[in-house]
């Protein structure tokens, strides 16, 4: 254990530490990451408890499994996708618990209407997690993380096509909420 | 947070809205998440090691009992001469093993005879070795040796019986003159010197008792009959005969055997468990003086004097708790008084100090000091006073002292080791008295500095970890004088005060530690490998 030292160890050093089992750098890399994935992890659960239950199982994970990185991308991606995975797991795991869906209260819109919003994160993070667990992932994996509807597909355990069917109505789900909520201001607003 | 429509960006899609309003966000962590997954670590590595553990006893244990079990194979074999294959012949009841035995009782056949006959070079050599020794006894078996040769070779029931398919005599007359002494009966039919017949028809009559059929022994009557009724009556009288037989010529081949002797031919190889709880005397001293005490930098004047004060309090607290050692392993006795053991030892040594002060060496407490030079440490807590002395860095960096309250520091050294020991072993009746004394070659596998406070991390050293202050491969000698006793023939048991004295120093640097020494008593008990 070192426990001085001159300069603020490289990344690289940290994972080498970390690997070994040092738990001053795991405690580094965790104070360097831990704030980016609890907000990742935040998007795909119900609360922020399930979100710091997920942020804790996917931090083991990745420490137990942090010899398994090549170092052929940025750790924060690898370390993200260990959060993303591990929430997924817990969404999979919680399905018991998922309510079923009203898909026809819900109108298709297509990727080009547009709407006006300028919603804060804690506004436009409740709004996700009103969404059915299946549909918050998929709209998180596909328009927030960037995958594709193949990727999620596997991912998921579902087709390619249902990824996109779900995210369609996650997408309208979420586009006439925002209408709504504009609505309700203008209706506030002008009395 | 929220602002009016009115005040909104046109145009924007639903996903650009989301990705816009979540690029960039954190949310800081409560504490406790990482407490957990600190605790999960350590419970993932306490499960790791203690798998890792159980592997190597178990390796081992599996290791010696096939050893145990080979070493009695072939020191059985070594033992069993010819009494002992005529006793064991009588026991199965069919004669030789099949190898030999079939093909040696075929031979006599008439027909075959010529075919058969050895070379009178072989039986010369195989017959010279008992004609001196067994000639006493030859008379008493003269007679039904002879008898049953007759019976054996004129009785057809007899030989249909115990004629073997692929007998070829050529090569089994060959085959014959090499086997050792029990295998002269197969020569029986063809020799007519009156010293071969001294020897053989001893060894005939014992041999022919055990390894002819029961027809063929009984007599005339018995003799023209196969019938099997009265088969065991007469096996029974004739394994009686035969286990007589065996143990007569067990002594003539062996000279006078006693107890002794017989236990010293069988009983070499022992398993020895071994249980020892242990009083380990190891402190590793600060002090002031020491190359790298004098050089620690304090962050503040007033600290040095609290540092000398932690030194002080720990040297003078050190106590040693419960240790203990455990030993599986192996005993082989030269003779009757020397034997050596060696095994594979498991040994955890335990000591506690008390401190009345925090030691920083880094973190968010010294990140906020002014002309603070170190801020690279994992977190806020204290760090182990002795870790902090002994770490070879430590003189060119900054340390805070603080008082707190009094606190408990647990020392844990886990040491799997070899002990080879020569021992000299009085026997007193059925108690002995055993004196020991040999080496230990250990390899500290973990030590911890466990505080016993939330205020100060716990610190642990691997194996193979380079920044540990204590060093990997240690030498001890020890000895050992100690008082068993033999429950039975198999088993003893074995109470043995023993100290032990290493000679090499628990940490690298070799200033910090003087004379460290365990007293222990061992408790264990051994078992031989032995039929």
């Amino acid at each position: 254990m070192k426990i001085f030292k001159s300069k603020d160890p490289t990344e690289e050093d940290l994972i080498k530490r970390a690997i070994a089992g040092k738990r001053d750098a795991q405690h580094l890399l965790y104070q360097t990451y831990a704030g980016k994935m609890l907000a990742v992890s935040k998007r795909y659960a119900r609360t922020d408890f399930e979100a710091e239950d997920m942020l804790q199982d996917a931090f083991v994970k990745v420490f137990l499994y942090l010899k398994g990185f090549k170092g052929d991308c940025p750790l924060e991606f690898w370390i993200k996708r260990i959060v993303i995975n591990t929430a997924l797991k817990h969404q999979r795991s919680n399905r018991h618990l998922m309510v079923t869906e009203h898909e026809e209260e819900w109108d298709e819109a297509s990727e080009k209407d547009s709407v006006d919003s300028q919603l804060g994160y804690e506004e436009l993070l409740q709004l996700v997690r009103e969404l059915p667990p299946r549909y918050q992932a998929v709209f998180n994996l596909y328009a927030i993380e960037g995958f594709s509807h193949k990727e999620i597909g596997e991912m998921l355990d579902i087709t390619e096509s249902t990824s996109k069917s779900q995210y369609s109505r996650a997408r309208a789900s979420l586009r006439q909420a925002l209408l709504r909520i504009n609505q309700q201001y203008h209706e506030k607003v002008t009395g | 947070m929220k602002k009016s429509p009115a005040e909104d960006k046109k145009g924007q899609s639903v996903e650009d809205i989301f990705r816009n309003g979540f690029a960039g966000n954190e949310a800081p962590p409560p504490s406790r998440i990482w407490e957990n997954v600190d605790r999960e670590l350590e419970l993932h590595r306490y499960k790791k090691q203690a798998v890792w553990y159980r592997s190597m006893a178990a390796a081992f244990l599996l290791l010696l009992v096939s050893a145990g079990i080979v070493l009695w194979q072939q020191s059985s074999d070594g033992v069993v001469t010819g009494g002992n294959l005529a006793l064991q012949n009588s026991q199965t009841g069919s004669g030789l093993p099949p190898a030999g035995g079939e093909k040696e009782v075929t031979t006599p056949v008439a027909a075959q005879e010529p075919k058969a006959q050895p070379t009178p070079k072989q039986l010369a050599a195989v017959s010279g070795e008992f004609s001196v020794k067994e000639s006493q006894n030859r008379e008493s078996f003269k007679p039904a040796a002879r008898e049953q040769e007759r019976l054996s070779f004129t009785s057809p029931a007899g030989r249909e019986k115990r004629r073997v398919p692929s007998s070829n005599p050529s090569s089994l007359a060959l085959e014959e003159g090499n086997r050792p002494e029990p295998t002269q009966e197969g020569n029986r039919g063809e020799r007519s010197t009156p010293e071969d017949n001294g020897t053989t028809f001893q060894q005939r009559g014992r041999q022919s008792l055990l390894n002819q059929p029961v027809p063929a022994l009984a007599g005339g009557a018995l003799g023209r009959s196969d019938s099997g009724a009265t088969a065991p009556v007469r096996s029974i009288l004739v394994q009686k005969e035969a286990e007589g037989a065996a143990l007569a010529l067990t002594q003539e081949v062996t000279g006078t055997p006693t107890p002794e002797k017989e236990a010293g031919k069988l009983n070499r190889w022992s398993v020895t468990m071994a249980y020892s709880p242990q009083y380990a005397y190891a402190p590793v001293k600060l002090a002031n003086s020491s190359p790298v005490g004098a050089n620690v930098s304090l962050a503040q004047p007033q600290s040095v004097q609290q540092y000398q004060q932690a030194v002080e309090e720990y040297n003078n607290s050190y106590k040693p708790v419960y240790s203990y050692s455990t030993t599986v392993g192996a005993s082989y006795r030269i003779n009757e008084k020397w034997q050596v053991e060696s095994g594979l030892m498991y040994t955890q040594q335990e000591a506690t100090t008390t401190h009345s002060y925090l030691v920083y060496g880094g973190g968010a407490t010294l990140a906020s000091m002014p002309g603070n030079l170190y801020s690279g440490s994992a977190s806020n807590k204290g760090t182990p006073l002795m870790s902090n002395a002994l770490q070879p860095e430590a003189a060119a960096r900054l340390l805070y002292v603080a008082p707190t309250e009094r606190y408990t520091t647990r020392y844990k050294y886990q040491q799997v080791g070899l002990p080879v020991r020569l021992a000299y072993r009085i026997n007193l009746n059925k108690a002995y008295a055993l004196i020991s004394g040999g080496v230990n070659m250990n390899v500290l596998v973990q030590s911890s500095i466990i505080p016993q406070t939330n205020q100060v991390e716990a610190v642990r050293f691997g194996l193979n970890d380079q920044d540990s202050p204590y060093r990997s491969l240690q030498w001890a000698t020890a000895t050992s004088l100690g008082i068993g006793y033999d429950v039975n023939r198999k088993m003893s048991i074995l109470v043995a005060p023993e100290f032990i004295y290493s000679l090499t120093p628990l940490v690298r640097d070799h200033h910090q530690q003087v004379n460290p020494y365990q007293l222990g008593v061992n408790i264990g008990g051994r078992w031989r490998l032995t039929k």
